[in-house]
């Protein structure tokens, strides 16, 4: 109830909220600029696949409006006040940029700098595109931030960060066009992203049941051909009763040897009554068990992974890794391959001994780059593999096949050495107390003694984490010493380890103790490598150390099939170790849409709060529906972007949970359907696809809270600029 | 703003007896000399001082003023918005809405918005919160006073003067707005530190994470609480350990210390250890180096070898150690390799590269003193104990928990997040909240929060102001209207900074009895009233009942004594910290009579530390 004589200032109040709403949002922007979409309809930007990443650097600042005065200054600090929405459009573009690296196939991208600094680099990841741009706006900074912030983490998931910040950029652009206020953006993103979460959480599959399945479905498969009535029967039930395995049973090519052997009838049956169980249950909020947080091992005991809730991980076979592999892959068959080799390897040397818990530990793997061979020369190794000069070699050939003793060294192998954290003493005056007295050699003093304890201790091999100072070299070559420089701090240690070696510093330290036995060295194959080196492999007792020889006929390949090596790893590892896994190509995206719609269809409607919760909330779906239609264009399922955008929608709108994405697409053409199998090109295979959980959902967590931290900066406040940069500055930046 | 030349300078000076002066690096020496150029040696003539007269009526400072007014208000609450400050050439981006981070890092050119900058985080410093409060207060001070049409000096000891009468009005008994904190429940503890955590925007937390958090945060503050009252009590650490890339659920806080293990020491080694281990701790560099030589230079006489010297020296510690049956050696600087390789095999833990922030903390809990020599043979008296170790494991990594023997009054608080930038705005929030639960055991008062304190006490001071009018202006010697004048804009000031915590969509409301703040939806939709749409105040205590009257916050109404609550049974959910509050509230009227009261400021324009603007 208000006083009559308070009304008029009512007004005052009201619009010193607009204007201080008019003041926050600085009047509208037009930016004209082909990389932005326009209108809900063309969503898709007018990328090409395979541009070139110079063409984004420069699109990466677009232009912007605002509407402060300029003062004239010496010096101090610029203030950019007004639009936020620049920060917003400078993510959209850095995001655009990375388009083409979602799903299985990538495309490379060459860098070049133009100005003739740097040369130019061949990249297949976003983290490295975005490594090598020169990027000088604040938020790119950011950008560039989260993403190794990730990477580190999880070395893998990074493309799809970008994409969602990029794609949930530009709704929350949209909604601030729609003049919907920054707080309901935020809670509305919020609050999508949080139930859709749970909700995956809850629709997540864990390792076993997806092994079980697809060896329940070979065996159907496998049975069908034959003919057989009971698995008929048997298949009928599965196909109502396991919901949590969604692969494409529409079109099956003809199935290979089942790996997996295929289980009995009632066993079968067995199973599958407990997985209709088990998923019972799940979808039951009370009955779930609490979820940990993503990501965290907390807590001052170390769990070992069997104690947890995927104790049935450390049964698995061989054959169910390969598996769990393949569906992990993401298009990098022949790398994963390798990943699988390893992960045998490893079960292999440690006899059936788990190690730490699980089947395959990521930290004791390692990569050797070998240019000039054909790429399906790479192959995985026990042990070390590395590179040393021909006399070495030479000398290591002689030593193949003796059990040696082995010295290891962090750092330098020389005099001048000294250990990190060491100051030399500077301004040192000698005082010579006899003025003819000569001085001893002092460096042949030294290699005298290190050459002494050494054949004392009847050290074969010498493992050092720098280099050996030629002098020592010469000398360890003519007494047949071999050494090995520049091996990985993390590799000296697990072959420690091994060998029951102690790692130092100095040669003053060494004793009988310190040296270590039972290492293996070979020369790894002939004729690899230039004519300066030759690859050799070390290998140390029942040490879990593999090494991942990857060849490639183009060096600058190289690098980016090494990152793909490493996110094949880091996938198998985190699915090993969650012990859950999402469905994969677009499956579980379609589920949140599904979700997000029944949010909006369940919430309030009426009212402007409702209004723009329901608008934030359906522009958050089309991000994820670009998600999708990106990845089925990039994988080559569908002939066009509109195509795929066709069947996302189709199949979002389609309620029941057994209709995917590839029964909409077959259905779109029918007749193209069986080109698209015999072509192999594109289509999907056999195997299902499945993504990371804690990978995925961290990637979605983290490129919410990015966007919405630009989302909520509204002003960029630039420090420290002198006189000279003021002068050119636009008209709206305001100098304190 | 026009150049006076030095001579029209000292006949100024002789004229203005009274008013403050703010020097910039004044030469006094006769223009025509000569100044070094101390970059590129050139010798250019020397400028005069310039001397700006009225520094408030300029509107180059008004503008400023308003620009620092309007930044400051944006990062306000809950709902405001964050700054990304960098330097435009590539360098370290930080985005944050903490005032003492903000002002740290914006560098100021002109006298006045850097007073006011300087007294924000003199305030920061010695209090931590309620920083942006000070700021806004103080700018919505000048900027009202620069509206009237009063003097600014007299305008300057009104504000004085009212400010008199909000201390005496908060620190007395029975103020409506001030709740005591309750030590018997954490209850209170919990929201005076939930409500500095989710005031900061950019800390990325979700409600179920920001929960967390805040009972990590109290968790840690309780443990510094020691449990024995005997002899000289004091309030134990707690020391912060960042841990990025993990998400905020995996934040706890830990008793005892936390430190970088040493390599090759395993898990399974450490349980092997025991308890109640003798520990010796070392503040100087065990490197092999010698610490102490400075810029002097070292004579070294015949063949000695100094580093090998100071390691033979460093080895017989060693040996000392090992037969005093010390287990543990931490040093806050790098060990020897040689020294460490001896030690281990003699079965000691060495822990090296504490840093200088932990050593004050290790000393609290272990008891050991800091040998800073190694030259000489350890004091026995300069071991101390330390109870068990244990392995934390956070992510990836694991660090040494060294847990105290005895109780004493040290945690850590492992704080994680996913990103660095969120992670640094967390790090000060916590301590902000450390620092606000810390004067809460000295005051056990909190104030309202939520913007109810400030429009209680605005619409406290217009009805005081009136009643004490006539004794005012006797006592001042200002003029009636003027009073008047210069109250009503104080209260204004005050209601201002209440409304800064409004967001997009709220505009903010008083009700006519307690003069609370209440934020309501800024479109309603038609036909609903608004008793309807209110549903409780910004602090939470009191709940929208039928009878009560609103008016919007800001607008002229009749003046009234803002009635106190009695018995309530709610618990407000915003709590401000009542020393910071109170100091912030003084900080801001004292600065802003300071800039109130300025005549002239003189600056040398001089750039000694430029090498292209001296010019001829």
């Amino acid at each position: 109830m208000f006083k009559l004589d308070v009304l008029i200032n009512i007004t005052e109040v009201i619009s010193h909220q607009c204007r201080k709403q008019a003041f926050m949002k600085a009047g509208r922007v037009c930016v004209c600029n082909a990389w932005l979409p326009r209108s809900p309809s063309n969503k898709l930007g007018g990328l090409p696949r395979n541009s070139s990443a110079h063409a984004c650097r420069e699109r990466a600042r677009p232009e912007v409006c605002g509407t402060l005065l300029l003062l004239e200054m010496p010096w101090g600090c610029g203030a950019v006040g007004g639009e936020q929405h620049a920060g917003l459009q400078q993510l959209i573009a850095l995001a655009a940029a990375t388009k083409s690296f979602l799903g299985p196939n990538k495309s490379y991208k060459f860098v070049d700098d133009q100005a003739g600094h740097g040369g130019s680099f061949l990249v297949c990841s976003p983290s490295r595109l975005l490594e090598h741009l020169e990027l000088s706006c604040p938020v790119s900074q950011l950008l560039l931030e989260t993403v190794q912030a990730h990477q580190k983490a999880f070395c893998t998931g990074a493309g799809t960060l970008i994409f969602l910040a990029g794609a949930w950029s530009l709704a929350a652009l949209e909604c601030l066009r729609d003049g919907i206020p920054v707080c309901d953006i935020v809670s509305a993103l919020t609050e999508g992203l949080d139930s859709c979460t749970e909700a995956c959480r809850m629709s997540c599959v864990t390792v076993a049941e997806a092994i079980r399945s697809y060896g329940s479905l070979k065996s159907r498969q496998a049975n069908r051909a034959h003919g057989d009535a009971t698995s008929v029967k048997v298949s009928s039930q599965s196909a109502t009763g396991s919901d949590v395995f969604h692969s494409s049973s529409a079109h099956l090519p003809g199935q290979a040897a089942s790996r997996c052997g295929s289980l009995r009838p009632d066993q079968e049956h067995k199973a599958l009554a407990s997985l209709r169980h088990r998923a019972r249950l799940r979808h039951s909020r009370y009955f779930n068990e609490k979820e940990e947080s993503t990501g965290a091992e907390s807590g001052s005991e170390r769990s070992p992974r069997c104690e947890s809730s995927s104790s049935h991980l450390c049964d698995l076979g061989s054959e169910d890794v390969a598996f769990l592999g393949s569906t992990v892959s993401h298009g990098s068959e022949n790398l994963m391959n390798l990943v699988i080799e390893a992960s045998r390897i490893q079960r292999e040397n440690s006899e059936g001994r788990l190690l730490g818990g699980t089947v395959f530990d990521v930290s004791k793997l390692a990569t050797c780059l070998v240019e000039g061979l054909w790429e399906e020369h790479s192959c995985v190794t026990s042990g070390l593999v590395t590179f040393v000069s021909v006399d070495q070699a030479s000398l290591i050939q002689g030593l193949t096949n003796q059990s040696l003793r082995v010295a290891i060294f962090d750092g330098d192998l020389s005099e001048k050495y000294r250990h990190l954290g060491f100051r030399k003493p500077s301004g040192v005056r000698r005082v010579a107390e006899v003025s003819n007295a000569p001085r001893p050699l002092r460096e042949g003093g030294w290699l005298e003694r290190v050459l002494d304890t050494l054949l004392q201790l009847e050290v074969n091999l010498l493992l050092v984490n720098g280099v050996v100072c030629t002098h020592l070299a010469e000398l360890c070559l003519r007494r047949g010493i071999a050494f090995v420089e520049r091996v990985e701090s993390g590799v000296l240690q697990h072959l420690a380890e091994a060998t029951g070696a102690v790692p130092l510093t100095y040669v003053t330290q060494m004793s009988e103790h310190c040296v270590g036995e039972g290492a293996l060295v070979a020369i790894w194959r002939e004729g690899i490598g230039d004519g300066r080196r030759v690859a050799v492999n070390i290998r140390a007792g029942r040490s879990a150390l593999v090494t991942a020889v990857i060849t490639s006929t183009v060096q600058s390949k190289l690098r980016s099939l090494e990152d793909r090596f490493w996110g094949c790893a880091h996938r198998l590892h985190h699915s090993l170790r969650d012990g859950k896994l999402l469905r994969g190509g677009g499956e579980v995206e379609l589920d949140c849409i599904r979700h997000l719609r029944g949010l909006l269809r369940d919430g309030p409607s009426t009212g402007a709060c409702g209004q723009n919760r329901s608008a934030v909330l359906q522009r958050m779906s089309h991000g994820w529906m670009d998600y999708i239609a990106t990845l089925l264009w990039n994988s080559g399922e569908c002939s066009s972007k509109l195509e795929a955008w066709d069947a996302c929608s189709r199949a979002a709108e389609q309620q029941v949970p057994g209709s995917t994405l590839p029964t909409v697409i077959s259905n779109l053409h029918p007749q193209l359907n069986a080109d698209w199998l015999e072509g192999g090109r594109g289509g999907r295979s056999a195997t299902p696809v499945y993504d990371n959980m804690t990978v995925k959902l961290e990637a979605w967590r983290r490129a919410l809270d990015l966007v919405l931290i630009v989302l909520q900066t509204d002003m960029e406040i630039i420090a420290g600029s002198s006189h000279r940069d003021t002068e050119g500055l636009p008209a709206h930046f305001i100098i304190l | 703003m026009d150049t006076l030349s030095l001579v029209e300078i000292n006949h100024y000076i002789k004229i203005s007896v009274q008013g403050f002066f703010f020097f910039g690096p004044v030469c006094l020496f006769c223009p025509f000399c000569f100044v070094k150029n101390q970059k590129m040696s050139r010798l250019s003539k020397k400028q005069p001082s310039v001397c700006t007269a009225a520094p408030l009526t300029d509107s180059n400072v008004s503008q400023k003023l308003a620009v620092l007014h309007q930044i400051l208000t944006s990062c306000l609450g809950p709902s405001g918005r964050l700054k990304q400050i960098h330097n435009d050439v590539g360098g370290h981006v930080l985005t944050t809405s903490t005032s003492s981070v903000l002002l740290k890092a914006v560098q100021l050119s002109h006298p006045v918005p850097k007073l006011l900058a300087a007294a924000v985080l003199n305030h920061t410093s010695r209090f931590g919160d309620c920083g942006l409060f000070a700021g806004v207060l103080c700018s919505a001070l000048l900027v009202e006073a620069r509206r009237l049409m009063v003097e600014p000096p007299a305008v300057a000891t009104v504000y004085r003067q009212l400010l008199g009468l909000c201390t005496t009005y908060l620190t007395q008994e029975d103020c409506s707005c001030k709740v005591r904190v309750e030590f018997s429940s954490s209850r209170d503890l919990l929201t005076l530190t939930r409500s500095v955590l989710t005031s900061k925007p950019a800390c990325m937390l979700t409600q179920v994470e920001a929960e967390h958090i805040v009972l990590q945060v109290v968790q840690a503050f309780l443990l510094t609480v020691p449990s024995s009252t005997t002899g000289r009590v004091r309030l134990g650490t707690a020391v912060t350990h960042l841990v990025e890339g993990q998400p905020p659920m995996a934040s706890t806080a830990l008793v005892g210390l936390l430190v970088d293990m040493p390599e090759q020491l395993r898990a399974a080694d450490v349980e092997r250890l025991g308890a109640d281990l003798r520990v010796a701790l070392f503040s100087t560099s065990l490197a092999g180096d010698l610490a102490e030589e400075g810029d002097g230079s070292l004579e070294v006489h015949g063949e000695t070898i100094v580093e090998e010297a100071v390691l033979q020296q460093l080895l017989e510690l060693g040996e000392q150690l090992v037969t005093d049956g010390v287990r543990l050696l931490a040093c806050q600087k790098v060990v020897h390799p040689v020294l460490r390789h001896m030690l281990r095999g003699r079965g000691l833990v060495v822990a090296e590269r504490l840093g200088l922030a932990l050593m004050e903390p290790f000393v609290q809990m272990t008891g050991a003193q800091p040998v800073a020599t190694f030259q000489v043979a350890v004091p026995f008296s300069c071991y101390g104990c330390v109870g068990t170790l244990g392995v934390h494991r956070c992510g990836s990594r694991e660090l040494l928990h060294l847990l105290p023997a005895g109780d004493p009054a040290v945690c850590t608080l492992v704080l994680c997040h996913r990103s660095e930038t969120s992670l640094d705005e967390l790090k000060v929030t916590c301590q902000t909240a450390e620092q606000v639960l810390r004067q809460t055991l000295k005051e056990p008062s909190a104030l309202l929060g939520g913007g109810c304190t400030e429009s209680h006490l605005a619409s406290y001071i217009r009805h005081k102001s009136k009643t004490v009018v006539t004794q005012a202006t006797s006592d001042l010697g200002c003029s009636r209207s003027d009073y008047l004048l210069a109250a009503e804009g104080f209260c204004r000031s005050l209601e201002a900074t209440a409304r800064a915590l409004e967001s997009d969509t709220t505009v903010s409301l008083m009700d006519l009895c307690h003069a609370h703040r209440w934020p309501t939806s800024a479109a309603p939709p038609p036909g609903v009233s608004w008793a309807e749409l209110v549903g409780s105040c910004g602090c939470g205590l009191i709940s929208g009942q039928s009878n009560m009257e609103w008016t919007p916050l800001g607008t002229g109404h009749e003046p009234f004594p803002p009635a106190p609550l009695i018995n309530t049974a709610s618990q407000p959910h915003v709590l401000d910290s009542f020393p910071a509050k109170l100091n912030a509230l003084q900080v801001a009227v004292e600065t802003a009579n300071l800039i109130l009261d300025l005549k002239y400021i003189i600056q040398d324009k001089n750039e000694l530390f430029s090498s292209c603007q001296s010019g001829v």
